[in-house]
């Protein structure tokens, strides 16, 4: 497909409806998750299953009042929730889809995302900064510290699947888990790691930190309700509070997608190369792949309930950041010795 | 090209235009109402009285943030290094693995030292 | 291979920081075991220095890691020279902690990381790998000097050296990248093939970069005009850490001159106008402040910066050949011995907090413990450079290069400074043997320190011995 600046909008454009239908249905998709996983129905009073809360919402998030309290930071206070919003929607113009379905190959696409995932700790802290808030002050200084404990594992285990895989680039790592479900990189004694046993361990941490980079529960201490009032947002009404609420969706897609991209194949189908089946490699696959991720998100979150903020950072520096800087050495040790 | 074409599309949108536009949309369509209640810092409904925004917090944190900065320094020196160490040759592993282990003796070195230790 | 073995004395200190450092964390030793720990492994580090030293054959310049960094005979006898120190003020700062507060175990390990850059140092052969080598050195001095967060004497001194040291560290790599920008390359070597082939003044980008280079090393030698924090950073520092100051960060720094300098003496030939003049008024400013100095400490800082401006002489007069290194390695080492010397006697000497600091303190010191009278009386003299002292031999081979490069006018202003210099010397020992004593100099606890100063009180003689092939 050849790429002008028409197909460059047009994708663009794509990206930018993806993550906002995303963002409104995931939070419909977790309130009625929350409820089958609480024994009641959920929404149920706009439209058929309530599908059309999420629209409802956004409506009436427009029509509110965007209050700046006095005494804050009014240039940074309103640049947050943008700063929140932005990355995320950057971020997927990387993301392969399927073989085809990509905005733009980027060599270094895995380096993009999580450059962007940086940023959009910046906001956390740039908002609860200029709120002038106690409560958002000490939620933003949590939410920072969280994110960039939790930042160092993610990324060295990602390196350890960029090992692997030899390449920076997310449609290559997918295409390189292609051919039947026991090629993606979840499970052991891959013939490309070197038989490493460790892998599901890799998955493990990695499915972890995205719970943590996206400040969910039962790690979600930056918006800590009973201590913290919101978090960071607590000074954010109307349609900011409403574009933290959309970054933060569409992080946990993000976080969900690098997952699938890393762990599971991507847009591979499970059974291998099907010759009859047209559906082969396909990007209904990775769809399915990417939900029922999104799924055990919600699952973890209305199960567990919270943990401490030092049990929290404490964690990652003591348990996850040297069992992944181990693996790390064991996967490149193994793959210098069988390859 | 193509690249920067694609990427500043989507700065210019995402960041320039659209999501400002979503936020200044309520200021539209929203009520316009102010009061000093709305005005002050929102703490449950009650006045502030205890402590301020702007206080001292523990230095752990920054102790935490000094640590993090020294380990994705490392991070971004283990991506090249990751695309080829098979190219590398068994150097280029010995080589890593001595950074790698330097750097964990320093996480060693910090949590032996207590900073960790939050009581 | 041949790399890893040049750099062998360089792997074995980081190893051995490390696990000082590691030590230190878990607290598994307590203070004088630690102090032990640390000069044996200075003593293990100095012999892998010596051993590799006269065990390979040694070229002028032998380049190493892509010509990065550059081991010589040079290089390798300030390592020696910067093990020794590091040994010497261990041991000193086993006495000295015994009867002063402030002591933190990883004061060792910081000992052994500045050596570590100390060590890259004399061996970088390009200016990012000096940088990084320098910045090395200076952030561990740091935190010698201002360990002691509780003494407001520490925290200004290690303000002071901080702020500005840091300031000079940008002034570096700003020159650099000038220097990058204008002659295209960061090695010595290169930038003295270019300098050769087209002359300094042709790029403007460079003669600023260069400048700003020489500030930072004037800094770090305490030259005028960037003497002005040294004092009061002496002062405020730890007894042994003023002397590893005084000497190993001078050596490292001077090596590191020298090799930037003199690859092909293209460069000095540029500078030497320049370095003529600073060197003139440092050693006249340098011997101006002592003069004035009632606190034995400050004394010793200012004669620093006059033994700066001798060892600019040095500089000054010297020619690509070996032997203007080996006049100045003589200078630094014959240095080095006088003034470890006499911190660690004022490290087992001062007492509780630094308490016996000033001339007056040390009145009729002789009558009490005559040894270390007379040893202080010697390591004063070597420094002042009266014969038969090591400090005589290595003056005395300073003056003699400048005359025999033709620079008879800074020789004998060298001559005039030390002649001048001899007053605040000889006030020292003459307090400690003219007056009568009103302390009773009493020593606490297990003290190493005194050993060692005895054995520099040896050197001091055996080192003028040494013949200067020349």
């Amino acid at each position: 497909m050849e790429l002008s600046l028409l197909n460059a909008f047009i994708a663009v454009f794509i990206a930018i409806a993806f993550v906002g239908a995303n963002a409104a249905y995931l939070v419909w998709w977790e309130r009625k998750g929350a409820g089958f996983f609480q024994r009641r129905p959920g929404p149920t009073e706009n439209g058929p299953w309530g599908l059309l809360q999420p629209p409802l919402d956004g409506i009436k998030l427009m029509t509110k009042q965007l209050l700046i309290p006095g005494g804050v930071d009014k240039a940074i206070f309103m640049v947050a929730p943008v700063l929140a919003m932005f990355p995320a929607l950057v971020s997927f113009v990387t993301i392969p889809f399927s073989s085809s379905i990509q905005a733009h190959t980027i060599e270094v696409g895995v380096l993009l995302i999580f450059a962007f995932a940086a940023l959009g700790s910046m906001s956390l802290l740039v908002a609860g900064w200029s709120s002038r808030n106690k409560y958002a002050m000490i939620s933003s200084i949590r939410a920072v510290s969280q994110t960039v404990a939790y930042e160092i594992p993610l990324l060295i285990t990602t390196i350890t699947v960029v090992l692997i895989a030899g390449s920076l680039e997310l449609s290559e790592i997918a295409a390189a888990q292609m051919g039947g479900i026991w090629n993606w990189y979840i499970w052991p004694f891959q013939k490309s790691a070197g038989f490493n046993i460790f892998m599901p361990i890799s998955f493990m941490i990695m499915f972890i930190c995205s719970v943590a980079e996206t400040n969910r529960a039962p790690f979600d201490l930056g918006e800590a309700e009973s201590e913290l009032v919101a978090g960071f947002h607590t000074e954010y009404s109307s349609m900011g509070f409403g574009l933290f609420f959309m970054g933060e969706y569409a992080n946990i897609v993000i976080g969900a997608c690098l997952i699938t991209i890393l762990f599971l194949g991507g847009w591979a189908c499970p059974f291998g190369d099907l010759g009859f089946f047209p559906f082969t490699h396909h990007v209904g696959w990775f769809l399915l792949k990417l939900y029922l991720i999104i799924f055990v998100f919600v699952w973890i979150r209305w199960t567990f309930p919270r943990t401490t903020i030092y049990g929290l950072l404490n964690l990652s520096w003591q348990y996850m950041i040297p069992l992944s800087l181990f693996n790390l050495l064991l996967t490149a040790a193994l793959i210098k010795v069988f390859a | 090209m193509s690249a920067e074409l694609v990427l500043s599309g989507v700065l210019f949108f995402g960041l320039v235009v659209l999501l400002p536009l979503i936020m200044l949309a309520t200021a539209f369509l929203g009520p316009r109402a102010q009061s000093a209640a709305k005005n002050e810092p929102y703490e449950s409904g009650i006045k502030p009285m205890v402590g301020r925004a702007d206080q001292k917090f523990s230095v752990k944190f920054y102790l935490l943030a000094i640590l993090f900065l020294i380990f994705d320094i490392e991070t971004v020196f283990m991506l090249p290094w990751a695309v080829s160490l098979r190219e590398l040759g068994l150097s280029g592993f010995i080589e890593m693995s001595v950074f790698i282990l330097l750097l964990f003796t320093g996480l060693i070195y910090v949590l032996s030292k207590g900073v960790l230790n939050w009581r | 291979m041949a790399d890893l073995l040049a750099l062998l004395p360089l792997i074995v200190t980081t190893a051995a920081a490390i696990v000082v450092m590691l030590v230190a964390g878990f607290s598994l030793f307590g203070r004088e075991v630690m102090a032990l720990l640390t000069t044996g492994l200075f003593m293990f580090c100095f012999f892998v220095q010596a051993a590799t030293l006269v065990s390979m054959p040694f070229f002028p310049y032998q380049q190493t890691f892509g010509s990065m960094l550059a081991v010589s005979p040079f290089s390798g006898v300030a390592g020696l020279i910067i093990l020794a120190c590091g040994g010497f003020s261990a041991l000193a700062s086993q006495t000295y902690f015994g009867h002063n507060k402030g002591y933190v175990p990883e004061f060792y390990a910081m000992l052994l990381f500045a050596a570590c850059g100390m060590l890259l140092l004399t061996m970088a052969a390009e200016l990012i790998t000096l940088f990084i080598a320098l910045e090395i050195m200076s952030l561990a001095v740091y935190v010698l000097v201002g360990a002691d967060r509780e003494r407001l004497l520490r925290a200004e001194a290690v303000l002071k050296y901080l702020m500005l040291g840091a300031f000079s560290g940008g002034f570096f790599v700003m020159g650099a990248m000038f220097v990058y920008g204008g002659l295209g390359t960061t090695s010595f070597a290169g930038i003295s093939r270019v300098l050769a082939e087209s002359g300094l003044f042709t790029s403007p980008l460079a003669t600023a970069g260069f400048l700003l280079i020489l500030i930072c090393f004037l800094f770090k030698i305490a030259a005028v005009p960037f003497h002005a924090w040294v004092v009061d950073v002496y002062d405020g520092a730890p007894l042994p850490v003023t002397g590893f100051m005084a000497t190993a960060v001078k050596t490292a720094v001077f090596c590191a001159l020298v090799n930037l300098l003199l690859t092909d003496g293209s460069l000095l030939s540029v500078w030497r106008d320049i370095l003529w003049y600073l060197c003139v008024v440092t050693l006249f400013t340098g011997n101006l402040i002592a003069l004035g100095q009632t606190n034995i400490k400050r004394m010793l800082a200012a004669s620093g910066i006059v033994h700066s401006g001798y060892l600019l002489i040095a500089i000054i007069s010297a020619d690509v050949t070996g032997a203007s290194r080996t006049v100045i390695g003589f200078y630094l080492a014959a240095y080095a011995l006088a003034t470890l010397g006499i911190f660690s006697a004022l490290s087992t000497l001062s007492g509780n907090d630094e308490k016996r600091i000033s001339f007056a303190d040390f009145n009729g010191l002789a009558k009490v413990h005559p040894y270390s009278a007379a040893m202080i009386t010697v390591f004063l003299l070597s420094m002042a450079g009266i014969p038969p002292t090591a400090g005589f031999m290595a003056k005395f081979y300073i003056i003699t290069a400048a005359f025999s490069a033709g620079q008879l006018v800074l020789g004998v202003l060298g001559l005039i400074s030390t002649i001048l210099s001899i007053y605040y010397y000889v006030r020292l020992i003459a307090a400690m043997y003219f007056t009568t004593p009103e302390d009773d100099f009493a020593i606490t606890g297990l003290a190493l320190a005194p050993a060692g100063t005895a054995v520099l009180a040896v050197a001091v003689f055996g080192f003028s011995l040494y013949p200067l092939g020349w």
